[in-house]
C-alpha cells in the first residue's frame, strides 16, 4: 500500500509548493523629491514628449525609448525587456524633475528611477514652456528592486513624436492589468484604473457582473475564487452574493473592496484622463441598469469638461437582444464583439473581434467605411501587435501589457 | 537565472546518489521508462494518458483542461543503446518526441542519459479562434532507475530547450526562432504488474519552466517560470 501511495503524496507537495510570488510598489517615500516640485504646464509636457536615445541602461531597456504624458504620468516605452518607466513630474527652478519606477512588464524585474533635465540641457526653456534652444538631455539613475537607484542612465531627445490623422487607443484589459501580472493593484479595482495610463493606455476595458440585488459591480470570472479576492466565505457564483455581503466578506487581492460600477465610472471620470471605457458585460441582466450609469456618466463628464466614451459591450446574440430590447439603446453607444453583421444590427460604434481570427483587413475597411471603429482583443505579444499595425490599421488594441503596444504604435 | 543553476545542482544530486546495493537481475520485462538492463532487439510500448496541470494564473476560468492520450514506446538498439518515442496527442495540442538513449546498469540501479527532440502542434478552430500553432524543441535528459524487488521506480530529470515557433491567425502568421534553455522537467514514475502479465506505469512529472507548448492556446506571453504539475498513467502493452 505504501508504495502505491508514494505518487500520490509527492504530487500534494508539488502542489502545495507552488508559492505566489508578488511584486511590492516601488516610491522613494521620505527620498521623494517630487512634492518640492511645482507642476508642469500642458505646453511643457508636450514638448517633453518623444522618442529618446539611451546611454547607460541599454540592457535593461534597449537603445531606444517613447516618452509620452498619459494624465499625470510620464510614461517611457521601451522596445526591450517589454521595460516602461511610470513617473511623476515637476520643476525645481530651471530643473525638471522626474521619479517613479520601472518594470519589465512580462516578468517580475522592477526598481526605482529618477530623471532630471538641468537648466542648461532645456531644463530652462521648458520650465517656463518655451522650445528649448538645445537638444534636450535626461540624466539620472536607475536602481533594482527597492534599492535607491545608483546605475546611471541618460536619455537624449532624438525626435518628436510623429503627428498623426487619426487617434488611436491602448486600451488596458480589466481596468489595466490582470493579477497575473503582480501589478501592485488588483486587476478591475479602482486603484488600477488610476494606474492604466502610468502603463501606456488611454482606456480601459473592465467587467460587469450584477450583485443578487441587482447592483452592477466590476468582476471577472463568474465565481469568486482565490485568483481574484481574499475571504475565508468567498466561493461560488459572484451573483449568489448581495452587494452588502460581497462588501463584509470579500476584498480583492491587494486588499481592495469589489467596486460598484458607478465607483468605477466616477473614478475614470473625476481622476484621470482616459477617454474610452469597455464595459464588458458579464451578465447580461445587467445592460438596462448600466445603460442608465452610462448614460448619468456622461453627463457627468460633460458637465466637468471631461471628454469620455462609455460603450456598452455586446458579446453574446442575447447581448445583442437585451441591448436592442432598451428603448434608450438608440443614444448608448455599444462596442460589439460579434460578426460584422450583428455590429451594423445594433448600429454598434465599434466593432472588437478577437485577434486570434487574424487581422480581417477587408471586414475592418468595410467598418471604417461605415464610421465604425475597429478594437482587437487582448494583443500581448509585440511580434502579433506589429503584424495588426502593419495589416489591418485598427482604431485600437486591448492588451494586458499597454506599454508594449505604446512602443509599437508611437516609435513609428 | 539562479533558479536554474538549483536545477542543475538538483540534477546533479540525484544522478550521482546511486544506492550501494547487490547485483541483481533486473526483470526480463521491457518497461517503456526503466531504463534497463535489456537486450538488443527488446521493444516496450504503453498507452494511456497524461495531463498537465495548467497554473490558474494562465488557465483562469476559461481553459479547458483535457487528458492527452500518451503513448510511450522504447526499442533497444544494444544491450546499452535504445530509441525511444513519445506521442502526447488531444488535436488542440499535440506532441511528438523521437530520441536516442544510453544506458548502464550497476545491479539493480539502472542510469541513462538520452537526447529528444520535440516536434509539438496545435489546432483552434472554434468560435473566436482560427489558430494553428507549432514548434521544436530539444529535450535531453539523464534518467536514473531503480529496481525494489518487483517494482521499477524512475527518476528522469529533463532540461526544456525550445528551438523556436510558428503560430498562424486567421490569414497571418508569425514565426520566432530563439533555441534557449526554458525550463526543467522532473518524473517520478513506478513500473510494475498490478496483477498477473498487467504491467502499468504511473508517476508525477512536474514541470519548472516558462509556459510552453501545453499553453500555447492561452498565449501567454509570460516570462517568468512556473510550476506545471501532471500526472500519467499508462498500460504497458
Amino acid at each position: 500500500m505504501m508504495k502505491i501511495l508514494t505518487i500520490p503524496l509527492l504530487a500534494f507537495t508539488v502542489l502545495s509548493c507552488a508559492g505566489e510570488q508578488t511584486v511590492s510598489p516601488l516610491d522613494f517615500g521620505n527620498a521623494s523629491l517630487i512634492g518640492q516640485t511645482t507642476a508642469l504646464s500642458d505646453t511643457t509636457k508636450t514638448r517633453i514628449e518623444g522618442i529618446y536615445t539611451i546611454e547607460g541602461g541599454e540592457e535593461n531597456f534597449g537603445r531606444t525609448v517613447v516618452a509620452k504624458w498619459n494624465g499625470k504620468f510620464l510614461s517611457f516605452f521601451a522596445g526591450t525587456n517589454s521595460a516602461y518607466f511610470a513617473l511623476q513630474g515637476g520643476k525645481l527652478d530651471s530643473t525638471l524633475v522626474f521619479e517613479g519606477s520601472w518594470r519589465y512588464a512580462q516578468d517580475l524585474n522592477t526598481g526605482l528611477l529618477r530623471l532630471r533635465i538641468d537648466a542648461q540641457e532645456g531644463g530652462r526653456e521648458l520650465s517656463q514652456g518655451m522650445i528649448p534652444s538645445v537638444p534636450v538631455v535626461m540624466r539620472g539613475t536607475f536602481g533594482d528592486g527597492s534599492s535607491q537607484p545608483a546605475n546611471p542612465i541618460v536619455l537624449r531627445f532624438a525626435r518628436p513624436l510623429t503627428p498623426r490623422n487619426r487617434p488611436f487607443w491602448v486600451i488596458a484589459h480589466r481596468g489595466g492589468g490582470r493579477n497575473s501580472d503582480l501589478l501592485p493593484e488588483s486587476e478591475n479595482s479602482l486603484g488600477i484604473i488610476q494606474m492604466a495610463e502610468g502603463l501606456g493606455a488611454n482606456g480601459v476595458e473592465i467587467d460587469v457582473r450584477l450583485t443578487r440585488d441587482g447592483i452592477p459591480i466590476i468582476y471577472h470570472d463568474e465565481n469568486l475564487n482565490p485568483r481574484l479576492v481574499k475571504g475565508e466565505f468567498c466561493i461560488g457564483p459572484i451573483a449568489n452574493y448581495t452587494f452588502a455581503h460581497l462588501r463584509t466578506l470579500c476584498t480583492l487581492k491587494n486588499n481592495e473592496q469589489i467596486p460598484t460600477l458607478a465607483e468605477a465610472l466616477e473614478t475614470v471620470v473625476m481622476k484621470t484622463s482616459l477617454s474610452v471605457v469597455w464595459l464588458d458585460i458579464k451578465s447580461e441582466e445587467a445592460i438596462a441598469s448600466v445603460i442608465q450609469l452610462q448614460r448619468q456618466y456622461l453627463q457627468l463628464a460633460a458637465s466637468v469638461g471631461r471628454t469620455v466614451e462609455l460603450l456598452i459591450g455586446l458579446p453574446s446574440l442575447n447581448a445583442v437582444e437585451k441591448y436592442l430590447a432598451d428603448s434608450s439603446h438608440g443614444t448608448a453607444p455599444a462596442i460589439c464583439e460579434l460578426d460584422v453583421a450583428d455590429v451594423r444590427r445594433a448600429n454598434a460604434a465599434v466593432w472588437a473581434p478577437a485577434w486570434t481570427l487574424g487581422p480581417m483587413l477587408q471586414k475592418v475597411t468595410e467598418m471604417h467605411n461605415e464610421g465604425r471603429r475597429v478594437f482587437f482583443w487582448t494583443l500581448d505579444g509585440a511580434e502579433f501587435i506589429k503584424v495588426f499595425l502593419d495589416q489591418s490599421m485598427p482604431d485600437g488594441m486591448v492588451t494586458n501589457y499597454p506599454s508594449i503596444i505604446a512602443y509599437e504604435y508611437y516609435v513609428r | 537565472m539562479h533558479n536554474s543553476k538549483w536545477m542543475l545542482g538538483l540534477l546533479l544530486v540525484t544522478s550521482l546518489n546511486f544506492p550501494d546495493e547487490a547485483l541483481s537481475q533486473n526483470s526480463s520485462r521491457t518497461f517503456v521508462l526503466f531504463p534497463g538492463p535489456q537486450s538488443a532487439g527488446a521493444f516496450g510500448v504503453s498507452t494511456g494518458f497524461s495531463i498537465t496541470l495548467i497554473p490558474r494564473a494562465i488557465a483562469e476560468e476559461s481553459l479547458l483542461q483535457l487528458p492527452l492520450i500518451d503513448i510511450r514506446s522504447r526499442y533497444w538498439l544494444t544491450d546499452n543503446l535504445f530509441v525511444l518515442g513519445q506521442a502526447n496527442i488531444v488535436y488542440l495540442t499535440n506532441q511528438v518526441t523521437l530520441g536516442i538513449g544510453w544506458s548502464y546498469s550497476f545491479g539493480s540501479v539502472s542510469l541513462a542519459l538520452s537526447d529528444e527532440a520535440g516536434y509539438w502542434f496545435g489546432f483552434a478552430d472554434f468560435q473566436g479562434f482560427e489558430s494553428t500553432a507549432m514548434g521544436i524543441s530539444n529535450i535531453p535528459s539523464v534518467t536514473l532507475g531503480v529496481e525494489f524487488e518487483e517494482i521499477f521506480v524512475t527518476l528522469r530529470t529533463e532540461a526544456l530547450i525550445p528551438f523556436g515557433q510558428r503560430t498562424t491567425f486567421g490569414t497571418a502568421s508569425v514565426g520566432r526562432f530563439n533555441p534557449k534553455l526554458a525550463g526543467f522537467a522532473f518524473t517520478l514514475a513506478v513500473e510494475e504488474e498490478l496483477w498477473k502479465n498487467n504491467y502499468f506505469l504511473y508517476g508525477v512529472r512536474v514541470q519548472y519552466s516558462l509556459p510552453l507548448y501545453q499553453t500555447w492556446l492561452a498565449f501567454s506571453s509570460f516570462n517568468r517560470w512556473i510550476v506545471f504539475p501532471g500526472f500519467f498513467v499508462g498500460y504497458e502493452l
